[in-house]
């Protein structure tokens, strides 16, 4: 009997011992286990990288915010979230919703799971079918490193997937990479992948699947413009724009302009400057367009009025904006009454109108600010109203034309090009515009790096970026190559002497160009940064409400304070 | 090679345990005989009693009859040292031999039985008599009759939604506290953490046990070593009943039952109300005579409209009757017997539209199939309908549309018809639309629906319906090897099918917005489905070996037990059907979204028991458990074996009965006396499905065209269960001629491990995981005690009461972090030192009576934008703790504690004869509950009626009140979490008086008829303002001692008869 005891016993044993953990393994139809997301299949490709993008959802608001809130082009009003004010103040906790990192590595590790995981060698019909989402998602997550290293200074650095909470705290607790750093080991990631095509999954969501990707060449310019590499990061700019299967144009239509050189008010503009068209924009993150779905962006809900914040806009323009705009001349390029040639005219400030119609004509054309017939302490709506149009719902760009331009020219100068630089802002760049605005010695010098195709690019369909908001900018005499009073010794010295006045005039123009995008705060910050003067960055800052705060200021002359601080 | 070696430890491992055993007690004198000589009499009469069965106690072997003078002669081995008396009419009495000498008085069987027919050195607690009832569900007779045993508390007054019940304190933090339920050794998923759809409703698993098929409830206080990592909260033991003679039995049970309206809040009339919205109103609104409803004149078109004065309690509240039939049959031969109970409840709620129907049938079979082999065979089915509605006040009173006609029928302006009225200002019969007589303020929030029209248009199987069906089929096959040796299996599968529709009708309600949706779409409606599933296998295989060696008593089992659960859920829900003749579900709702469940999971136990007596004077019992499931993680602590980690609990626990000692035998006034004592480790694996595992979720993305797959969950692969250390320690005895009887029970506890959602590395790139982490203890104790006050021949007396007490105390958390948890306005904070579920929040001194008194403390709070603002008269007086001169977050302390001192029971018997009256009183005394209906019912923030204490608030300076100045949406805060609305949830209901009278016939077609008529909750004495005291909104163990305003049990009289065929 025992032996039978025994047998029992032993074959139950026997039974359920050897397939132990196969019978604790669980299936769901809920989620999907690690063990089976093998990535080897186009759907779950393609799902992975509408993944990546929904946790980039997350972070979309935030390269607008970050960027402006810290600057000096808008101020937070009353009504703004204390979060927002907080961040205007550089007053940053950790519980503040714009603080947390955890959001970046969020994207930036389900990149790294994707990188790691997805099969770049399988081929089909001849073609390697990842290879597109394989360079994609290497952007994503540059773009991403780069959002996150800019914003807390130096950051923990993986590139490979954390699935364990022990694989996390190890990268938590691992070396930390400044911003040099970290651009000169995603320039090292990217350069292999530069050339591969956007991948595109045609039209999802009303949207063209193609915009959703940050062109890589453009991510490559960004890192090398901020790791100081401006050679390099001029021709990575230079061959996006210049790429043969997909010249980049800006448009000259698209202009803010008086159309009376007489009457200066509103009615007399000739129309909205629109930077939001598909024309304009390169890439955008998609949002939902209904917070049921998903993530939405609250940008608007910020910048302007709407039903959803009772008209309380949460950030209106500062002063350092309004001064800003003023302080360009708006030059108009009219033909003579006898037809024989073209007068050239200033428009007077005292004759417009409005202050913000005064000087660049951008900031008024998609600023308004308006007020309800009289205050009703009944309602619960804002009485004063305010539009901002650079804002859509349903989308956030991450990458514009003229950005890419006035990188470009950003790089072009500091590598020791400002003539090319200036041609930009003032001309746009053309063959036939480099031979009438670019010395000689120049031209030799930057070569390739300032070619254009004579017959894709000409005078007629290029223009000098100042000329969308301040007029005629080629005529303006006001807006020009700074030159020194006297001559100096050797044309190195009056290079250098231009360098800086040019960047200057660059960074004033994204300003104008791109303000209110999330752009503002990184400008200053680059050249603060490359100049080793914090106060390129802390004075306009701490004076954008038009007065000083010396307060502010110390605060902003210590470069940690930058930063966010990570948790 | 490695398994192999395993097993072969394994088995040897058993095998030398029963080697061991064997020789421990080899050795034993069988020779070794005595003579025990005593008398049986009647403990009243002081007659001799004739016939009765005189045995060795615990040696059935060993028995002897009393003659006509009651005397017996017992021969049994040396080593006896007490009897057991039984007879027909009786109590069984265990009694110590003396000197040779046992004497007995047996007690009336209507007294409590005070002894048991065999023990071990388990301690636990038991209830039995659960005839003469119209309960639908186990759970509150459980609570009247173990209440100092076990801390239950009621969950609703809805039928059979059962209580909430903690065994010894209250072992988790964020994990299920309540006990393992195991109804005939299978267990039972109580599915305490299912969503539902409707508010305030909770799907009770035991109601769908009928209580006539119950035949014990026992209480597990250590012993658990059986139930591996579920025994940490306890363990209750149902059994069903089970066919015990030949003879064929039929029962036969029909009983009715009437219930009253609960006691409600007493709320403000029509014009007391109208004042009330008037002054919220007064610095809102630019012109207040230009509102309609504020028109005085009789003439006026919209008079009618808004002059009524109706109690809408009465639209939505009703007596209630429900009635029960039930059937059950016994019998059969010595191959098969069985138990075949049909019953069928239907049942209705004082709460309209609430009400439960029920079908269920019960084969319980025993079947010998050849020598040797018996087979149990049981099959259930029950099958339970309710229509329900939303109950319970509401978690944002403003943001939210209030569903709840309950909570409707108070807060309802009584100056408002449920009738709507036509062009000519007369009354129709039509329900009225929602309130209007807010028209044009605050943008359309905060109107309230006509409860009449959710009740009437919400009623059908596809609108507001649940029903689940439980199917429970177990085989068990159990082989006799040899007389000590036997192998059985129980295999068990269990399917529970649960579905529910809730709809909320466009008719009479306002339209809406849901936080989170596009705040341009109006909603009007709601659909909402829900269909789950579950099937459950248990197969436990078992090989039990017992064996006497003279006075050493062994047993010893041990076997394997796999446990698989899958449970399937799907939800959906949309809004705006169109109109109410299309409640369903469809394609053309607006938001239409879907969720679910999808869980597995896979539980392997190795366990082994041994239980060893010597001379039934000292008891050893010994335990262990290696628990295996697909819930803990790769890398948990434990021992890993065959790939997978095994957690391993212990238990040991020994019994002493000291009257059976030579030297207290005889002893005058102590007839029996025991000492206990355990110690058990146990486990709760309560852990989230996928909680230790990696996964990916798909996301909708770019308006549902679309879906993207992150990263869902980064496992904690050392994710394992919440471990309990419990020693228990008990003294039990019957005393003075066995007329008292004490138990006492003391335990202490420590819980580590504690589940906790851990804030993750945030490289990770997500928020939190579970994790283990923090400790807590419990001590406490609990005792019985009763005590036979009268004991004459026919007339019997016995009065009884149970006290249980816990202190529970958190002594450590993840990081040393306190927290708070927001849970209906209020918080409750979790701190090392404290008990868990403490309320956090401002302490008050009154309201600030005069201009002068205001100023003098100068209390401001901050507003949003830094401005400060200033306390004036009217305000609540807050108490400043820090001293800032700022009422602020920082000023919240500790304003109360959901966990009572003591609670417990109190009965007592008469017996006339044939006539028998019980009557049970509950109590629980120190327990704070947060009253959230009230602190929405008497905030005065917002325009909902509010109760009568409002007439005396703050008007004019220099009154003195406890109510404050009201103000819209409350701009001071004075309605805030604070002390005002914690209050002493103390109290000592009667919960039941019973009355039953036997009638004996003798007839071929009728045996017998008891009929028995009880009244239930006829009168509780507490200080408590809400309608109950007895209350809780929730299963989380942070959530209790919250009462947010579910029905509570109205006064309730039943009637009923059962027939003995």
């Amino acid at each position: 009997m025992k032996k039978l005891n025994i047998i029992i016993f032993s074959f139950f044993g026997l039974l359920i011992l050897s397939s132990c953990s196969n019978m604790l393994e669980p299936d769901s139809d809920l989620v999907e286990y690690e063990k089976d997301n093998t990535l080897d299949h186009a759907t779950d490709s393609v799902y992975s990288v509408l993944g990546i993008i929904r946790q980039m959802q997350n972070i979309a608001d935030r390269s607008v915010l970050l960027g402006e809130a810290r600057a000096d082009l808008v101020v937070t009003t009353d009504a703004a979230s204390s979060d927002l004010k907080r961040l205007a103040s550089f007053d940053f906790s950790q519980e503040n919703v714009y603080n947390q990192a955890s959001d970046y590595y969020a994207v930036i590790n389900n990149c790294n799971y994707y990188l790691a995981h997805v099969d770049t060698a399988m081929v089909r019909r001849g073609r390697k079918i990842f290879e597109r989402e394989f360079a994609a998602v290497k952007v994503f997550r540059a773009w991403t490193y780069l959002q996150l290293v800019l914003n807390y200074g130096s950051v923990p650095f993986v590139l490979e997937p954390m699935m364990t909470e022990i694989a996390a705290r190890e990268a938590l607790e691992g070396p930390r990479l400044s911003i040099a750093e970290v651009c000169d080991r995603l320039i090292n990631d990217l350069t292999p992948i530069a050339n591969t095509d956007l991948p595109s999954f045609g039209s999802v969501g009303g949207y063209v699947s193609k915009q959703f990707f940050y062109p890589a060449r453009v991510m490559l310019g960004d890192l090398c413009l901020w790791a100081g590499r401006y050679l390099e990061a001029a021709q990575w700019y230079h061959d996006y724009l210049s790429d043969r299967t997909d010249y980049i144009h800006l448009s000259t239509r698209n202009r803010a302009t008086w159309r009376s050189s007489t009457r200066f008010d509103l009615t007399t503009i000739s129309k909205n400057y629109d930077v939001t068209s598909s024309e304009e924009v390169l890439s955008f993150i998609p949002m939902e367009s209904d917070i049921f779905n998903g993530v939405i962006s609250d940008l608007r809900n910020v910048f302007t009025s709407t039903t959803d914040n009772y008209y309380y806009f949460q950030m209106t323009p500062s002063e350092g904006m309004y001064k800003l705009s003023e302080a360009s001349e708006y030059c108009i390029q009219q033909e003579n009454k006898n037809k024989t040639g073209y007068d050239t005219i200033y428009v007077k400030k005292g004759d417009v109108a409005e202050r913000r119609l005064k000087g660049d004509l951008r900031f008024a054309s998609n600023f308004s600010q308006s007020s309800a017939g009289s205050e009703n302490e009944f309602s619960e709506y804002s009485y004063t109203y305010q539009y901002l149009y650079k804002f859509w719902s349903d989308r956030v760009p991450t990458c514009r034309k003229t950005v890419v331009y006035l990188r470009y020219a950003e790089a072009l100068n500091r590598a020791g090009f400002p003539q090319s630089a200036m041609c930009i802002l003032k001309y746009g760049l053309c063959s036939d515009n480099v031979k009438d605005y670019v010395d000689s010695v120049e031209q030799v010098k930057a070569g390739n790096l300032i070619d254009f195709d004579a017959v894709e690019f000409t005078k007629e369909n290029t223009i000098g970026i100042h000329s969308f908001g301040s007029g005629d900018a080629n005529a303006n005499i006001y807006y020009a190559l700074p030159q020194p009073t006297a001559a100096l010794a050797t044309r190195q010295d009056t290079v250098d002497y231009q360098i800086p006045l040019v960047e200057n005039m660059i960074i004033d123009e994204m300003a104008l160009e791109t303000s209110f995008e999330g752009y503002r705060f990184y400008d200053l910050m680059r050249v603060a940064l490359r100049r080793n003067d914090p106060a390129y960055l802390a004075k306009p800052i701490s004076e954008r409400t038009g007065k000083a705060d010396d307060k502010l200021r110390s605060l902003l002359m210590n470069t940690q304070n930058w930063y966010m601080p990570l948790p | 090679m490695k398994m192999q070696s395993i097993i072969r430890v394994l088995t040897n491992r058993t095998t030398i345990i029963g080697y061991c055993l064997l020789a421990a007690v080899a050795v034993s004198a069988q020779g070794d005989m005595k003579t025990v000589k005593g008398r049986v009499v009647d403990a009243a009469t002081k007659r001799p009693l004739t016939g009765v069965i005189v045995a060795a106690y615990g040696d059935a072997r060993y028995s002897a009859m009393t003659d006509e003078e009651g005397c017996y002669v017992l021969k049994t081995p040396k080593y006896t040292s007490s009897v057991m008396m039984r007879v027909d009419g009786y109590n069984i009495l265990t009694k110590a031999i003396a000197d040779s000498i046992a004497n007995g008085a047996l007690y009336h069987e209507s007294f409590r039985e005070n002894y048991r027919r065999s023990s071990d050195a388990i301690l636990s607690a038991e209830a039995n008599s659960f005839s003469n009832t119209s309960e639908v569900s186990i759970d509150p007779l459980v609570q009247q009759q173990l209440s100092g045993d076990m801390r239950s508390v009621t969950r609703s007054g809805i039928n059979g939604l059962g209580n909430v019940m903690f065994i010894e304190g209250i072992n988790s933090l964020n994990a299920n506290a309540q006990p393992l339920v195991v109804v005939d050794d299978v267990i039972l998923d109580m599915q305490l953490n299912r969503n539902l759809l409707h508010e305030g409703y909770f799907n009770n698993m035991l109601a769908n046990l009928n209580v006539n098929d119950i035949e014990t409830v026992t209480v597990l206080k250590n012993g658990t070593a059986l139930y591996g990592a579920k025994g940490a909260n306890g363990v209750v033991l149902i059994k069903t009943k089970r066919n015990k003679s030949m003879a064929t039995k039929i029962d036969v049970t029909i009983n009715g039952r009437y219930e009253l309206v609960p006691r409600l809040p007493e709320m403000l009339n029509a014009e007391d109300y109208r004042l009330y919205s008037t002054e919220l109103l007064a610095n809102k609104v630019q012109d207040l005579s230009q509102m309609k409803y504020l028109n005085s004149d009789p003439n006026y078109f919209y008079y009618n409209q808004y002059h009524n004065n109706t109690d809408w309690t009465k639209e939505v509240y009703k007596n209630a009757f429900s009635q029960n039939y039930g059937i059950n049959v016994q019998g059969g031969d010595n191959v098969a017997s069985y138990n075949l109970s049909v019953g069928y409840s239907l049942a209705s709620s004082t709460l309209k539209e609430n009400d439960f129907s029920r079908f269920n049938m019960r084969l319980n079979s025993d079947i010998e199939v050849i020598r040797n082999l018996n087979v149990r065979f049981d099959a259930s089915y029950s099958d339970i309908d309710r229509n329900l509605r939303d109950d319970g006040a509401p978690l944002e009173a403003l943001d939210n549309v209030i569903t709840s006609p309950s909570f409707l029928a108070l807060a309802k302006s009584p100056f408002l018809s449920p009738y709507a009225f036509d062009n000519q200002g007369r009354i129709s019969s039509f329900y009225a639309e929602a309130d209007d007589y807010l028209e044009g303020l605050f943008d359309g929030r905060g109107y309230l629906a006509n409860p009449s029209a959710i009740l009437e248009f919400g009623d059908g199987r596809n609108r507001n319906s649940m029903g689940n069906r439980l199917i429970m089929f177990s085989i068990t096959p159990r082989y006799k090897i040899n007389k000590q040796l036997s192998v059985s299996e129980h295999f068990s599968l269990g399917l529970v099918n649960t579905n529910e529709n809730y709809y909320l009708p466009i008719q009479g309600v306002p339209s809406f917005y849901v936080k989170g949706l596009d705040p341009d779409v109006t909603l009007q409606n709601v659909v909402q489905s829900l269909a789950a599933r579950q099937t459950a296998i248990q197969s436990d295989t078992r090989i039990t070996w017992e064996n006497r060696y003279g006075a050493h008593n062994v047993g010893v089992n041990g076997g394997f037990r796999y446990m698989s659960s899958e449970y399937n859920q799907t939800t959906q829900k949309g809004y705006n059907s169109g109109n109410d003749k299309t409640p369903n579900m469809s394609k053309s709702l607006l938001y239409k979204s879907t969720g679910g469940a999808n869980d597995q999971t896979r539980e392997l136990v190795w366990y082994a028991l041994a239980n060893y007596n010597y001379a039934e004077r000292y008891y050893l019992n010994a335990g262990l458990s290696a628990h295996a499931s697909s819930r803990f993680g790769s890398d948990a602590s434990g021992l890993k074996l065959g790939g997978v980690v095994w957690g391993i609990f212990p238990s040991i626990e020994g019994a002493w009965v000291l009257t059976n000692e030579k030297w207290l035998a005889g002893v005058k006034g102590i007839d029996y006396l025991r000492l206990n004592l355990g110690f058990d480790v146990t486990g709760n694996d309560d852990i989230d499905y996928t909680a230790s595992r990696s996964y990916f979720v798909a996301q909708n993305m770019l308006d549902n065209s679309a879906s993207g797959l992150i990263i869902g969950n980064i496992g904690n692969t050392e994710l394992q269960w919440e471990t309990t250390k419990r020693f228990t320690a008990g003294l039990e005895g019957n005393f003075l001629n066995n007329i008292l009887n004490v138990r006492f029970n003391f335990f202490k506890s420590w819980t580590s491990n504690l589940l906790a959602l851990r804030q993750l590395s945030w490289t990770s790139g997500l928020k939190e995981n579970w994790s283990n982490g923090g400790k807590l203890e419990n001590a406490g104790f609990d005792v019985n005690a009763s005590v036979k006050v009268l004991n004459m021949k026919d007339f019997h007396w016995e009065i009884g009461a149970s006290m249980g007490h816990y202190k529970n105390k958190v002594t450590a958390l993840p990081d040393s972090k306190s927290f708070i948890t927001d849970i209906y306005g209020g918080s409750v904070l979790t701190e090392v030192g404290g008990p868990v579920g403490q309320f956090y929040g401002w302490r008050t001194h009154g309201v600030y009576s005069t201009v002068a008194e205001a100023k003098a403390d100068n209390l401001c709070i901050l507003k949003a934008n830094g401005d400060k603002q200033y306390f004036q008269a009217g305000d609540m007086r807050f108490e400043d703790i820090d001293g800032n001169g700022i009422i602020d977050d920082a000023d919240r302390t500790v304003i109360g504690d959901p966990n009572p001192d003591v609670y417990g029971h109190i009965f007592t018997n008469f017996n006339w004869k044939n006539l028998t009256l019980s009557a049970v009183f509950n109590y629980s005394i120190g327990n704070d509950i947060y009253n959230y209906e009230r602190s929405l019912l008497e905030g005065g923030n917002l325009l909902i009626n509010q109760t009568t204490a409002m007439n005396n608030r703050w008007h004019a300076e220099g009154q003195t009140t406890d109510i404050p100045r009201v103000a819209y949406k409350d701009p001071m805060g004075n309605s805030r979490f604070s002390d005002r609305w914690i209050e002493d949830g103390s109290y000592l209901r009667l919960s039941n008086v019973t009355v039953s009278y036997y009638l004996p016939i003798q007839s071929t077609y009728l045996q017998g008829l008891t009929i028995w008529g009880s009244a239930n909750n006829l009168f509780t004495i507490t200080r408590y303002l809400g309608s109950d005291p007895d209350c809780s909104m929730g299963n989380g163990v942070l959530s209790q001692g919250i009462d947010r305003g579910l029905l509570s049990q109205g006064r309730s009289f039943s009637l009923g008869v059962n027939v003995n065929l």
